[in-house]
């Protein structure tokens, strides 16, 4: 009686070994498949936003023709430049003033009056734009991944393509990769797809390297693959 | 512990949920420890909004040309608007010396991105063009044989433009205009580049509006020859020109349908302003296209000819409205301005465009261009005096018109680099069509 529940006992033991041998099996095969498979792209999860810039201004009134939108004008340098940092130094002389040539007639002095107040007609534009935007706005936008819209805004500022060029001349849009280091500076521009038009491949490439450096990515980013489309 | 462990193992379903744990966590271990992905594994972010560069170009003198070659081929590359021309006094000895021949690394270093040699000898002109990235061999080269050898620079310089753009340009091709004279106003025709003026009509009446048929062969224009704005037509060589539509009234304002089988423009002889088709060879009245107390003119065939753009103050202001080119109801699609008039369709087809002339709260008029799809109004012009009567280059790409300023304008919208090609007093350009090739 004994015996047979020994026997039966190591009979049990030698069918759960033979179990667990096999699942040991299968469970490593199928781990070891794992591996040899391609993986699949990490996609890091997006957070959409939707960010747009505008210029500070009177809004337009949307019933008049467009205006080209300028870029800021230049300001004025000082009356009076500062020449050294010596408190102690002494005032420039006053210029005398100088007196009135003869030569000029009369005819130039009105015509230089009439320039006068030609200029003084012709102010500046008063600055158009929205009650909410900001100063140098410049009335871009961008949708998407939040780091990948600031990516992608500062890269635009550099992306210029040839003028004249028709759609049928860039029927693949090119793809360039390059990596993004800790603090933000971009390196190993790669022409990852060709458009088969050089120039256009070169705006796209020429876009990520004279940007130069972009804000430091999150721990997760190391670099980017961008599509440039017209 | 261990013995425990063991004997849990022998149990089946135990063994089962240890060896799914083990596996579990294998796999999590092998995801973290995989090194981060290489860039070309990341989904691609589109990167659009483009701006748009002109491409620079250097121009060398070319050999055996006294000036004129190269000075006409400078002018053909800036009128394009699609070249930033370097300045040739930048340019080092040795590659003004350098003839036919290129260095890209030499020409890379004084910035250029294309070169364009010429040689000039015994009336053929050899032309060349090289992209400096793509090294020292050239991407065009080609001879060029020509009575006159401004025509033989357009050609090259045709050529060029496909080279670049993949379109051929269209020097060689003729804009009409009227010119004012002493006295009158005349029919002329000039050069695209502004190289030649041609006098077509010496009537010594007061001759306004032309438009060129769509072969360019002749040209509709409105006379006040017999003291009413009579609608005529003359061989774009110059000749007689032959009275078309006389009817008491207005005749004017006439454009061609794009097989020139027939004309549209204003006639007033049955009381009031209205656009009417017309015969062109006999000036017999095939259709009244509109019927509206308003005034109605300045009509414009679309590149298919089914439909007319065409003014009116039907709804107040003048504006730009739409309809068939067989008549029938108008839709107003100009909505911005006070005051909009001379349209004209962009020629080609896949760019539904019209370029106007609109009047901005300044009272200034200025050149725009409506999208007839979505509706928005691109500026040309801005800030350089008045700016009136726009008309399309034939291949759609640059857009000619006359100026306060003075002369004849023509204008790239996409890069808005402007040329002055012709100097004086002159209104409502008609752009011809490419020159034959």
């Amino acid at each position: 009686m004994a015996r047979e529940t020994i026997r039966r006992g190591s009979r049990r033991n030698f069918a759960g070994l033979l179990i667990t041998a096999a699942i040991h099996g299968v469970v490593f095969l199928a781990v070891a498949r794992a591996h040899n498979q391609p993986e699949a792209p990490f996609i890091v999860r997006h957070d959409f936003v939707l960010a747009e810039m505008v210029k500070l201004g009177k809004p337009r009134d949307p019933f008049w023709l467009p205006r080209i939108t300028q870029p800021p004008r230049p300001t004025a340098p000082p009356d009076q430049i500062k020449l050294s940092e010596d408190p102690d130094a002494k005032a420039a002389p006053k210029e005398a003033p100088r007196p009135e040539d003869p030569k000029i007639s009369k005819e130039l002095k009105n015509a230089l009056e009439r320039a006068k107040k030609l200029e003084a007609l012709a102010a500046p534009d008063d600055d158009e734009g929205s009650l909410t935007g900001s100063k140098l706005g410049t009335a871009n936008h961008a949708t998407g991944d939040q780091y990948d819209a600031q990516v992608v805004g500062l890269l635009r500022a550099n992306y210029n393509l040839p003028a004249g060029l028709t759609p049928d001349q860039v029927p693949i849009p090119p793809e360039i990769t390059f990596h993004i280091a800790p603090d933000g500076t971009i390196g190993d521009v790669k022409l990852a797809k060709s458009s088969a038009n050089s120039f256009v491949d070169d705006a796209c490439v020429d876009a990520a390297k004279l940007t130069g450096k972009v804000p430091p990515p999150p721990p997760t980013r190391h670099g980017m693959r961008i599509q440039c489309i017209k | 512990m261990t013995r425990r462990l063991v004997g849990a193992l022998h149990h089946p379903r135990l063994a089962v949920a240890f060896l799914a744990l083990v596996a579990a966590a294998n796999v999590s271990v092998s995801v973290h420890a995989q090194p981060p992905g290489g860039d070309e594994d990341l989904p691609a972010v589109q990167l659009s909004g483009a701006g748009v560069e002109m491409l620079k170009l250097a121009l060398p003198r070319a050999e055996g040309d006294p000036g004129e070659a190269g000075a006409t081929m400078s002018k053909d590359m800036d009128v394009t608007g699609l070249f930033q021309l370097l300045d040739p006094a930048s340019f080092p000895a040795q590659l003004q010396s350098e003839g036919l021949g290129f260095s890209s690394a030499l020409w890379s270093q004084v910035g250029a991105q294309a070169v364009i040699k010429m040689k000039v000898s015994g009336g053929v002109l050899e032309g060349r063009v090289y992209i400096v990235a793509r090294g020292d061999s050239a991407v065009l080269t080609k001879s060029y044989r020509a009575a006159d050898q401004r025509d033989a620079v357009h050609a090259f310089a045709n050529d060029v433009v496909k080279a670049f753009t993949g379109q051929p340009g269209v020097f060689g091709s003729r804009i009409a205009l009227a010119i004012t004279g002493h006295s009158a106003h005349e029919i002329a025709l000039v050069d695209m580049d502004g190289g030649r003026t041609a006098v077509v009509t010496k009537m010594g009446s007061d001759n306004l509006l032309p438009a060129f048929s769509p072969t360019g062969g002749e040209i509709a224009f409105t006379s006040y020859l017999r003291n009413n704005p009579d609608l005529y037509v003359v061989s774009a060589g110059g000749g007689r020109a032959r009275r078309v539509s006389k009817e008491p009234g207005l005749n004017t304002g006439a454009a061609w349908s794009p097989n020139g089988h027939s004309l549209a423009l204003t006639m007033s002889y049955e009381g009031n302003s209205e656009l009417y088709k017309i015969n062109p060879s006999d000036g017999r009245v095939e259709a009244r296209l509109t019927n509206n107390p308003a005034i109605d003119s300045s009509p414009a065939f679309s590149p298919d000819g089914s439909q007319i753009a065409f003014v009116s103050n039907r709804q107040g202001s003048p504006q730009i409205f739409i309809m068939s080119a067989s008549g029938g109801a108008a839709k107003r699609i100009t909505f911005q301005g006070k005051y909009n008039q001379t349209p004209r369709w962009n020629p080609r087809g896949d760019k539904p465009q019209i370029a106007f002339t609109g009047r901005d709260e300044r009272g200034v008029f200025d050149v725009f261009i409506l999208d007839v799809k979505s509706g928005k109004i691109d500026r040309v012009t801005q800030g350089k005096g008045s700016n009136l009567d726009p008309t399309w280059s034939p291949d759609g790409r640059l857009l000619a018109y006359v100026s306060s300023r003075g002369g004849l304008y023509v204008n790239n919208p996409e890069t808005h680099h402007e040329v002055q090609v012709w100097r004086g007093s002159a209104s409502s350009p008609s752009w011809g069509p490419a020159p034959a090739r």
